[in-house]
Parts: C-alpha cells; sequence; structure tokens
C-alpha cells in the first residue's frame, strides 16, 4: 500500500492567529521588508492576509481609470465608468474635480460600510477603490486622469 | 427634450423611493433594487441649476437607470419607476487624456472639441503623438 502523498505546502505562509499575534513584529517585517504575504487564520475559519503596502499598489496596477468627457456650451461632465462616478462644472477641469471629490468620498463611504458594498453589485468597484485609497491624496488626481492612451 | 432641473431630480428621488443619506458632511441618495442592486446618486450645488440633454441622459443611465418618460412620469404619479426600465443612449463622450491633449498641446477650445466625433478626437491626439517634436 502506497503511503499518502505529504499536502502540499501553502503557497504563502500560513499562521495561526494566536501565534502570530505574539510574533506580530517578525510577521511584519516579513510581509514588508521581504515582500512575503501572510495568511493568518483564526479558529481554522476565518482568514485574512496581510500584503506590503506598496506591493498591494502594483498588485492593483491594472485597474485603470479612464474618464470620459461630455462637453456642453458652459457645462461639462466626467463620468469615472468603472465605479459609477459623474462629476459636473462649468468646464472639464471643475468637472474632474467634482469628480475626483465624488470619487474621494466614495472610496471612504465604501470602505466604512464594506460589508454593505461587497455583498452588493457594486463589490465590481472594490479594486478600483483600493488602488485609488491606496494612492497618496496628492497623486489621486494624476491617477484618475492618466486614464488608458488608447 | 425637457431636460429636469436639479430641484426636479431631487423631486424624481422622493417620486422614486431613494433614500437620502448624509455621511461624512457629504449629502447622496441611495435605492436598493428588488434585485439587490444598489444605486447611488448625488445633486450638484457646484454647477448651475439647468443641465444638457447630454448631462441628463448621463445621469439617467449611469445613476438613475430609468428612460426620460419613466423620469417624469414617476413625478408626475409621485410613483417609483418600474425597472428595469428603458435606458436612453449615452451622449458623445470623449476619453479625457484625449480632451486635454488637444486642448492643451493643439490649443483647441472645449467647443471645438465638443463638436468632434469621438474617433476624429483620438486620431487628432494619436496623430500628434505619433508626429513627435
Amino acid at each position: 500500500m502506497s503511503a499518502m502523498p505529504a499536502p502540499e505546502p501553502p503557497a504563502v505562509p500560513t499562521q495561526d492567529f494566536t501565534w502570530a499575534k505574539a510574533h506580530l513584529s517578525d510577521v511584519m517585517t516579513a510581509v514588508v521588508a521581504g515582500h512575503q504575504p501572510h495568511e493568518v487564520v483564526r479558529r481554522g475559519k476565518e482568514a485574512m492576509v496581510l500584503v506590503n503596502r506598496d506591493d498591494l499598489a502594483t498588485a492593483l496596477g491594472h485597474f485603470t481609470f479612464n474618464p470620459t468627457v461630455h462637453i456642453e456650451p458652459d457645462e461639462a461632465t466626467v463620468e469615472v465608468p468603472e465605479i459609477g462616478v459623474l462629476g459636473f462644472g462649468a468646464d472639464v477641469e471643475a468637472a474632474l474635480d467634482d469628480a475626483l471629490e465624488e470619487v474621494r468620498i466614495y472610496a471612504r463611504r465604501f470602505f466604512e460600510k464594506a460589508a454593505f458594498y461587497l455583498a452588493s453589485d457594486r463589490a465590481r468597484h472594490a479594486p478600483w477603490l483600493l488602488r485609488f485609497a491606496l494612492t497618496p491624496a496628492g497623486e489621486q488626481r494624476a491617477l484618475l486622469e492618466a486614464g488608458r492612451r488608447a | 427634450m425637457k431636460t429636469p432641473t436639479w430641484a426636479e431630480v431631487e423631486e424624481f428621488l422622493e417620486a422614486d423611493r431613494w433614500e437620502e443619506i448624509r455621511d461624512t458632511g457629504h449629502r447622496f441618495y441611495r435605492k436598493t433594487l428588488a434585485d439587490g442592486r444598489v444605486l447611488e446618486t448625488h445633486r450638484s450645488f457646484s454647477s448651475a441649476n439647468t443641465m444638457s440633454p447630454g448631462r441628463s441622459a448621463l445621469i439617467l443611465r449611469t445613476q438613475l437607470e430609468c428612460s426620460a418618460d419613466a423620469f417624469w412620469e414617476a413625478i408626475r404619479s409621485k410613483r417609483p419607476v418600474p425597472r428595469p426600465s428603458a435606458l436612453p443612449a449615452a451622449p458623445t463622450q470623449h476619453p479625457l487624456w484625449a480632451v486635454r491633449l488637444l486642448r492643451d498641446q493643439l490649443h483647441m477650445s472645449e467647443a471645438e472639441i465638443a463638436a468632434m466625433s469621438t474617433d476624429e478626437v483620438i486620431r487628432r491626439a494619436q496623430e500628434h503623438w505619433t508626429s513627435g517634436p
């Protein structure tokens, strides 16, 4: 009779919650300095993944914003189609400013009420909003206006 | 086509049973549809009270999810819109990056850009790029 094969080790280090809590400094060093994601499991059921902030931002890099603009005399409307946000203004820059503020407010609201939004169809907005939220405030406008050069 | 004022948008939101939410100093509106989908919108206080047909169509299409007829009928009857509702056609929308390139580097006015097709806007922007300095 052949022996049962050994279980495959997990692709990322996985720790029990109690152990991780007692060794949080080591875990954080491995995640931040070592760029090694760690999964932490509590009671064998609940799990979370710790990831270096910059690595996560890089991983989300292909979730680009591609705003469009509708222009009328003395009026512009910017749409951020990935997350259903509209910005209104008298010209393109004013509409973009308004859209930027709306995205900031939506991102804050989304992660404050994450359980609500993630249980709805709006869960699909999460990667774009997370990327936006991880971007320094001074760089968020540039992120929004970069777009994809079709 | 008659376009709504922001006050009429608010009137619609009340008739269509949207929930007004004040959150972190910001006011917006939310409606959860029967199929569980969540709609959200806000009104603008920073722009003129009237709006163009294009802006109106964008709001109806992307946030209120109803036709112009259904919008006005909800206000008239003070009853919610039966959904799904036909959506208005999308107005002409240009990529923001191309609009800014034409405006800032080719010195075109926003009115000139607005009169162009989206294909033309993108073509002119790409031509400018590939023509080099």
